[in-house]
């Protein structure tokens, strides 16, 4: 029987909200500059930036797709644990990249491509980066939608507005079920609020349906907008470390939790015993691939490329470039790699969990149509008593918003430093530190506006891990040979880099360009060639993960040796011939 | 069902485990030495905050004699 979301509950949530976002009005006055408000004067040690690249990294978005996973695919998807953890420790432990990043003083990825190679290549890769990474963060609220939704069971509302006496009169009352259910799912691709009632012939009342759930999210996006458009890099990170505390507490609370409920789950051996029988040989076995369930070695492959090269991600270079040195960055990695290792695979056991739970406890037609995206929800909704429940959810709203915050910032500063601020440049106009912090906070209110008004549209193919891996591979292949040849290979030319970054993101645009024409198709909108149904149905997320990263070390190759560097190494020595200090 | 030669429930089992422990204590780790670096960067933000200041603290130092 589930359990409702009780008003102490949103005591619990309230309260939260107002301890982990208030302190983050009061860091406005520290925003001196741009390097304050994007990466907080390079002020982080170790600790703090560890939480912070945890909190930002750790979303609601991620502990849903994670634990989708683990439902879809059983224990054998945490091999994408153990795969983060083994790379990321290899750059913390080597400094892969996040030395020399960091020892370059550049702000973003982009910024080195100008050091490195030309301000061309630095429009162009953060082109490519603000397109992914909005593409992928596009889709954030959606999901984290579902999963409050769920949670709460927050019911629509009917709003009435009555202006036949003179005066105004506004009633609210819950909306009836049907319909407005309908309406407030966030998946469902009906629009959302209904038209307005025709006013009574009695009087000009109207009637209003508001979707509760879509307003809830609105208003948490309205808060993280405001602290960080107020302070910054500086504000994320303080509200950063407060959500961290919180998310982690939810988290423990709640895992233990699960795993005592019998019998129900079982413990680890009822969840062992339930994906052994309901996900029969890829539960299990990492390796094998049954249709398209399971993950596979090309999978395996395409993450472990992923993972090496994912510290390039705008987010996460931000902490690194953030640290106050190279050593601060290494460890801040080395550890992180202990936080990626459950930052996946806790998630994923409250995945195979719900699969104990919801097949011991559900009727196998109840779970045929069933949302795999909605069973973590479900399992957490039907086993966690008042009070958990409402730790839980303060927890998960700390996921939540320390993502948002850090992404919205990442994006904004991707298209002010990168972008806008090197085509002014172009144009014999220099954009001093004041006006791109306001141009920064103004695309910030650019992409919460985004989030909101159309984060909802998307239908995944897949898994949502799936289309979040494929638009952050258009970015991270490219970014990661052009940082990594860039660093380690002194003949990786300019040429050789417009080639690396066009050769990366083209399996990504080609996947996407697709599977909008076939999407399209199916809602009668469009009627694409069939050669465009044989590609959206020959490129699987793995195909074209695997491809993008050879692909992008290709083109740079190809581009740096048809198109070699001109190195700066003087034919003949010169000898100062005054004797003096060179 | 086929037998597997290898046991992956167990091995999925200490994994699980060794990712729950070590997430935990860092988290634990993390929280402590994080209080401390946050006071740390306020105290370097506060100091770097009063020796420039912004542009309007800077005119109140212009102010008249008395």
């Amino acid at each position: 029987m589930p359990l409702a979301f009780s008003n102490i509950d949103w005591w619990i949530v309230g309260v939260y909200l107002l301890i982990a976002t208030v302190p983050g009005f009061f860091c406005r006055k520290y925003i001196k500059g741009q390097e304050d408000f994007l990466i907080a004067g390079r002020s982080l040690s170790i600790w703090l930036a560890t939480a912070t690249l945890t909190a930002t990294e750790m979303g609601l978005v991620t502990v849903m797709y994670m634990a989708q996973m683990g439902f879809e695919n059983g224990l054998s998807a945490m091999v994408l644990g153990v795969i983060a953890f083994c790379a990321t420790l290899f750059v913390g432990l080597t400094g892969f990249m996040v030395s020399g990043l960091r020892r370059s003083g550049a702000t973003t990825v982009a910024e080195y491509y100008q050091q490195r190679y030309s301000p061309g290549v630095r429009v162009l890769g953060g082109l490519i980066i603000a397109t992914a990474g909005i593409l992928n963060y596009g889709v954030f609220l959606k999901v984290e939608a579902n999963f409050i939704r769920i949670i709460t069971e927050v019911p629509d509302l009917n709003v009435t507005i009555d202006d036949s006496g003179g005066g105004w009169k506004l009633t609210l009352a819950k909306a009836a079920a049907g319909p407005a259910a309908t309406a407030s799912d966030p998946t469902s691709t009906a629009p959302g609020p209904l038209p307005p009632s025709p006013p009574s012939a009695a009087g000009g009342a109207r009637s209003y349906h508001l979707s509760s759930i879509k307003l809830v999210m609105s208003i948490l996006v309205v808060i993280v907008l405001l602290y960080t458009l107020l302070g910054g890099m500086v504000s994320v990170v303080l509200t950063d470390y407060i959500q961290f505390i919180v998310l982690t507490l939810g988290i423990g609370l709640t895992t233990w939790w699960i795993l005592a409920r019998e019998p129900a789950v079982g413990g680890m051996e009822g969840v062992v015993e339930a994906v052994r029988v309901h996900r029969p040989y890829y539960g299990l076995d990492p390796t094998i691939t049954v249709g398209a369930a399971g993950m596979g070695w090309l999978w395996i492959i395409w993450q472990t490329m992923h993972w090496l090269g994912t510290n390039t991600w705008q987010t996460q270079a931000f902490r690194t470039a953030a640290t106050d040195s190279p050593r601060t960055a290494r460890v801040m990695w080395s550890l992180t790699a202990v936080n990626y290792f459950g930052r996946a695979i806790i998630p994923m056991l409250w995945g195979a969990a719900a699969i104990a739970y919801l097949y011991n406890t559900r009727s196998p037609a109840d779970l045929a149509g069933m949302d795999t995206l909605e069973a973590m929800p479900r399992l957490l909704h039907g086993t966690l008593p008042p009070v958990l429940i409402g730790f839980m959810c303060a927890g998960m709203l700390a996921a939540l918003m320390s993502t948002h915050s850090s992404y919205m910032l990442a994006w904004s500063g991707v298209l002010t430093e990168d972008l806008i601020a090197p085509i002014a440049r172009a144009f014999g106009l220099h954009l001093p530190g004041g006006l791109r912090i306001w141009i920064t906070r103004f695309f910030i209110l650019c992409l919460g506006a985004f989030l909101i008004r159309f984060g909802l549209w998307y239908e995944f193919k897949k898994e949502v891990w799936g289309y979040l891996a494929v638009t952050g591979t258009m970015y991270v292949s490219g970014s990661t040979a052009l940082l990594a040849l860039g660093l380690y290979w002194r003949r990786a030319s300019t040429a050789g880099a417009y080639l690396g970054l066009l050769f990366g993101a083209a399996p990504g645009l080609v996947y996407l360009t697709t599977r909008f024409l076939v999407l399209a198709g199916a809602n009668g909108r469009l009627n694409p060639p069939e050669f465009v149904r044989t590609v959206d149905a020959f490129l699987t997320d793995p195909k074209t993960g695997v491809m993008s990263f050879p692909l992008a070390i290709l083109g740079m190759i190809l581009g740096s040796v048809m198109f070699p560097r001109r190195l700066r190494v003087p034919a003949f020595e010169t000898i100062p011939l005054t004797g003096g200090a060179a | 069902m086929i037998e597997q030669p290898f046991d992956w429930g167990l091995a999925w089992t200490y994994v699980a485990w060794a990712a729950m422990i070590a997430y935990f204590t860092l988290g634990l780790a993390i929280t402590i030495g994080g209080l401390f670096d946050v006071v740390k960067m306020f105290r370097r933000l506060e100091a770097e905050h009063r020796n420039t200041g912004r542009f309007g603290d800077r005119l109140e130092t212009f102010d008249l004699p008395k």
